[in-house]
């Protein structure tokens, strides 16, 4: 018999989800599948052309964003192409801001799906943030892939790194966009700071420059960031001759694990706060 | 056999300031095989009692021991996503609750219960209220559980709807059992077993459902209307 109980020096438990026999991993593995496939007929529906219309609405801003950045000379030169050098920092930064302030919304948006049980707040933001990392690396391959037969040669160094420095990415949005979604409801106020985080956080990431080529002392602000380390990373795979003198993949990997820890050790404490009406 | 035991359930809310207890340390056994109808005015605590019971929302202290599977509250329409079709809304719950070889047999078995025709394919937001009734009982019809949480819902639908739906109920209740809330009270007899009655956050059981059903209606005409 399972049993939960709700004293306050025990942590609340769960009853059966109505799924019996069914393993915890094994339902949490549907319900992700389910959430994954509602955003995205949400998302077709939304739009005309299917699921082309879909890629191609993120693909065009990104599009426009890079126009603007090159038209500017932000990107001052370098031995990676000017265009992927804009799509790697500018989609892979996108992935990251775009997980998190959907996942600030993701529980008011879903809010009605808690009562399927199986249904946790913690699956919105992985569906959410699966959903993000999948469209737009469909859109950084489309535009390898443009550039490819187009304007110059690709010599993808390293395809693990490539998808590594996504992973990571997705993970940091997923980390920040978890605790988010938490403080947001506990603290409502929270809700418009929040959104500008991750608008911060773009100037710190070298997203459309090279952060190296400004004064030494500016260093500082960029190499603690393990956002501008993912994008280099990502840079660094496509072109072995890409120069980038901080990116360490070891931090990387070290800061995700910190996230995603701090993140799953703040949900936990916290569900029972988000589940309560 | 006991399938449900609470002990010590409490439940408040806080709304401006001022804290409202609905649900004060309240004890209780269901037992497999048994329906229960959950009776009390306006406010008295039913559906949040059915919403802590289905596991979508936590009391504040209070022991639950469960070893059944719990529905949903039956009929329930917020789930569904207003730009999706009745399609893609029954095979998102169909995802989670069937195994992968049995998706395909729960939406035909939606689809041909809710007769929609062709509306099955166009969004829900299109439908009318009859329309999104059908649709929701006819996807929580679709899944066995051992308990069904039924909040409101046989005055839902046209006469011919209403109809269709006491005959499933009385179907699934030959193998599962009914936690019921209702203020048509002819739906509560024709279901249930027992009754539990809540009043100022307390919890009268009685194994005498008519009994329950009288005391009932003499406290609702005896007070102000909430």
């Amino acid at each position: 018999m399972d049993s939960q109980n709700f004293g306050r020096d025990h942590p609340a438990g769960l009853i059966k989800d109505g799924l019996p026999g069914v393993s915890g991993w094994r339902v949490q593995w549907r319900v992700v599948d389910a959430l994954v496939y509602r955003e995205l007929r949400t998302r077709v529906s939304n739009v005309k052309g299917g699921f082309l219309g879909v890629l191609i609405q993120p693909l065009g801003l990104i599009l426009i964003w890079m126009g603007f950045l090159a038209a500017i000379n932000f990107h001052r030169g370098g031995s990676l192409n000017v265009f992927l050098f804009l799509s790697s920092g500018t989609i892979l930064f996108t992935t990251f801001s775009q997980i998190v302030v959907r996942s600030i919304n993701a529980m008011d948006a879903n809010e009605a799906l808690l009562f399927y049980r199986p249904v946790k707040p913690i699956d919105t933001v992985i569906a959410r943030a699966i959903c993000e990392t999948g469209l737009y690396t469909c859109c950084l391959l489309v535009i390898c892939v443009f550039t490819w037969i187009f304007l110059d040669n690709i010599y993808m160094s390293d395809i693990g790194l490539f998808f590594i420095s996504i992973l990571l990415m997705a993970v940091y949005g997923f980390s920040i966009g978890l605790i988010f979604m938490v403080l947001c409801h506990i603290a409502p106020a929270f809700q418009q700071a929040a959104f500008w985080v991750p608008r911060m956080l773009w100037f710190f990431s070298g997203v459309a420059f090279r952060y190296w080529i400004f004064p030494p002392w500016t260093r500082v602000f960029f190499v603690w960031n393990p956002l501008m380390h993912a994008i280099e990373l990502n840079r660094k795979s496509m072109s072995d001759d890409y120069f980038t003198p901080d990116a360490n993949l070891s931090y990387a990997l070290l800061c995700a694990l910190i996230a995603v820890t701090l993140s799953l050790w703040i949900y936990y404490n916290n569900e029972k706060a988000l589940l309560t009406l | 056999m006991k399938m449900i035991k609470v002990r010590g359930l409490t439940k408040t809310y806080t709304y401006n300031g001022k804290k409202a207890t609905i649900l004060n340390n309240i004890d209780f056994d269901i037992f497999s095989g048994e329906s229960i109808a959950i009776l009390g005015a306006n406010g008295a605590g039913k559906s949040t009692l059915l919403r802590i019971l289905g596991g979508t929302d936590v009391p504040d202290s209070g022991v639950i021991e469960s070893d059944v599977s719990i529905s949903w509250p039956v009929g329930l329409v917020g789930g569904f996503q207003g730009s999706l079709t009745g399609r893609e809304n029954v095979t998102f719950v169909s995802r989670i609750y069937s195994p992968k070889h049995r998706i395909e047999e729960r939406i035909n078995y939606i689809e041909e219960f809710a007769e929609l025709g062709v509306y099955f394919d166009r969004p829900f937001k299109t439908y009318s209220s009859g329309m999104r009734s059908r649709l929701a009982f006819g996807l929580s019809m679709a899944f066995d559980f051992d308990v069904y949480l039924i909040d409101e819902v046989t005055s839902a639908g046209d006469q011919r709807f209403r109809e269709k739906s006491k005959q499933l109920l009385l179907d699934k209740r030959k193998r599962s059992d009914f936690l019921m809330v209702d203020h048509n009270l002819w739906g509560l007899k024709l279901h249930c077993d027992r009754a539990f009655l809540l009043d100022g956050g307390k919890i009268e059981i009685y194994d005498d459902l008519e009994e329950a059903v009288a005391l009932h209606t003499e406290r609702l005409l005896s007070k102000p209307m909430n």
